[in-house]
């Protein structure tokens, strides 16, 4: 409400747009719709890779410390590389398409996911490993019955860390191809410094990265009821 | 005891092993199977690539901006931090506006900076603060909150003023997030400024990936992704260092 008076009335539009006129731009704004489905879209595959590929590496990689231990430094130089500074490189390997945005998003969203499948895999108590193997379950039935359900939390709490990541991924790589996306239309409404468009895309944005979260929330209460009742106790 | 110290020195010697041999690797394929060197170039090249005085004042530029923007970041957040968890009211007000600019993707503002504040290092340096900021005040207000309620009381029955017990004890008891929160900034710090200086200005190692792109300079990239992991790792290295200083009583216990 504040925030409406105040842009209303004493802070030009060219500064900070009222609320309500970002609203309405992104309502009214022609070309919106399908820059919005299309940064939709590269989130989406990106998202989807990363996740694959986040727990498959993670659950191998927790089966062999060596691995662990060597792959922990390259893992962390690649933790201290902001990852939207691949984007020109990717558009060098795979030229100005949706291949480069979305290996962005993938990059963006992968390390946290490996992160956290890896601790979620270290979470199991090994007394109940050594219990699972007393009874003769094999390598893969304890990864299936215990690691997993067992690494299930962090890997969500990997998901989520990961969704609005994957949003910023996606639209830094649309800023620097620039020819699609919600990150085109910032850029262009910086061009013709049309600021309320850039609010717009931006509110576009966070809709986008809420919805990936809400699912995600969504789906983890439905597949793990435990975890909420654990909590609340 | 000797077996423990040899112990520790092979499973500290191990990474830099990988390490070389990963690098080793590395340029063995591309040699062998000669890749372009746009497509991955080998590492002797990317070190060559680091002997090129363009890196050198992009290297500068960005380090600059990454170490204003971190500074004022963690002044703010502290302060800031610290107002709210002296206000339940303030808290209550400010965590809606503040949710919902912890929930913008605040790399996506530089262009808006740009308007704001011009094309010189200062957009630079809000970019950096924004994104080192909010973990600050985060965990700046949580660390001031878990303060035992039964040792507030205890201190203000001996008298001890608000101040007295901010400093002596809420601090205190805050420091360990602060740290973790500095932790966590590093290298967010380090991705503020790089993202930033895609749009702003001809500055900083973001313009220099950028530009080594256009010219399918590769080495260069690369090489350039290395400073920035090295600015990141070195910012979170001195938290720690610091926090070895500082937080000794702290880490011994736990």
């Amino acid at each position: 409400m504040i925030w409406e008076f105040l842009s209303t009335f004493f802070i030009p539009a060219y500064i900070l747009p009222a609320p309500s006129v970002i609203f309405y731009q992104f309502f009214t704004y022609e070309a919106m719709w399908y820059h919005f489905s299309y940064t939709l879209y590269i989130v989406l595959v990106g998202f989807v890779l990363a996740v694959v590929g986040g727990l498959m590496l993670g659950i191998l990689i927790s089966h062999s410390a060596h691995l662990q231990r060597g792959l922990s430094p390259i893992l962390s130089g690649f933790w201290a590389t902001p990852k939207s500074a691949f984007a020109p490189l990717f558009i060098v390997w795979f030229g100005y398409g949706d291949m480069a945005s979305i290996f962005v998003v993938f990059l963006m969203a992968f390390f946290p996911l490996l992160e956290n499948t890896m601790a979620g895999m270290r979470a199991t108590e090994p007394e109940l490993i050594a219990l699972m193997r007393s009874l003769r379950a094999n390598q893969y039935q304890i990864l299936e019955k215990v690691r997993i359900p067992k690494a299930m939390p962090y890997i969500f709490s990997g998901l989520k860390i990961a969704a609005p990541l994957t949003v910023i991924g996606a639209v830094v790589a649309e800023f620097i191809s620039g020819y699609r996306g919600l990150g085109y239309i910032v850029l262009h409404a910086q061009t013709f410094v049309k600021i309320p468009l850039t609010f717009a895309a931006i509110l576009a944005m966070l809709i986008i990265g809420l919805c990936l979260y809400g699912a995600i929330a969504l789906v983890e209460r439905r597949l793990l009821p435990w975890v909420r009742r654990s909590r609340s106790v | 005891m000797f077996e423990l110290k040899s112990k520790f020195k092979i499973t500290t010697m191990e990474p830099i092993i990988w390490i070389i041999g990963f690098l080793f690797i590395w340029e063995l394929v591309v040699r062998v199977f000669n890749f372009p060197v746009t497509f991955i170039p080998a590492p002797s090249a990317i070190a060559q690539a680091f002997i090129d005085l363009q890196l050198v004042r992009h290297f500068l530029s960005t380090t600059y901006v990454v170490l204003a923007g971190y500074v004022i970041g963690i002044i703010l957040g502290i302060i800031l931090g610290t107002l709210l968890a002296h206000s339940i009211h303030l808290e209550r007000g400010t965590s809606p506006i503040l949710s919902l600019f912890q929930a913008i993707p605040k790399t996506v503002l530089a262009p808006i900076f740009i308007i704001w504040f011009g094309f010189g290092a200062t957009p630079r340096i809000v970019a950096t603060f924004l994104l080192v900021f909010f973990p600050l005040l985060v965990n700046t207000l949580t660390g001031m909150k878990i303060t035992d309620p039964d040792l507030l009381s205890l201190l203000r029955s001996l008298r001890a003023t608000k101040f007295q017990i901010l400093m002596k004890v809420r601090i205190q008891r805050a420091l360990p997030l602060i740290f973790s929160g500095l932790k966590i900034a590093a290298p967010l710090a380090v991705v503020g400024a790089v993202t930033s200086e895609f749009f702003v200005g001809q500055e900083g190692l973001g313009y220099l990936v950028l530009l080594s792109g256009w010219h399918i300079d590769i080495p260069l990239l690369f090489a350039s992704l290395v400073t920035m992991a090295f600015i990141g790792l070195a910012l979170y290295g001195f938290v720690i260092i610091l926090e070895r200083r500082i937080l000794h009583w702290y880490l011994r216990r736990h």
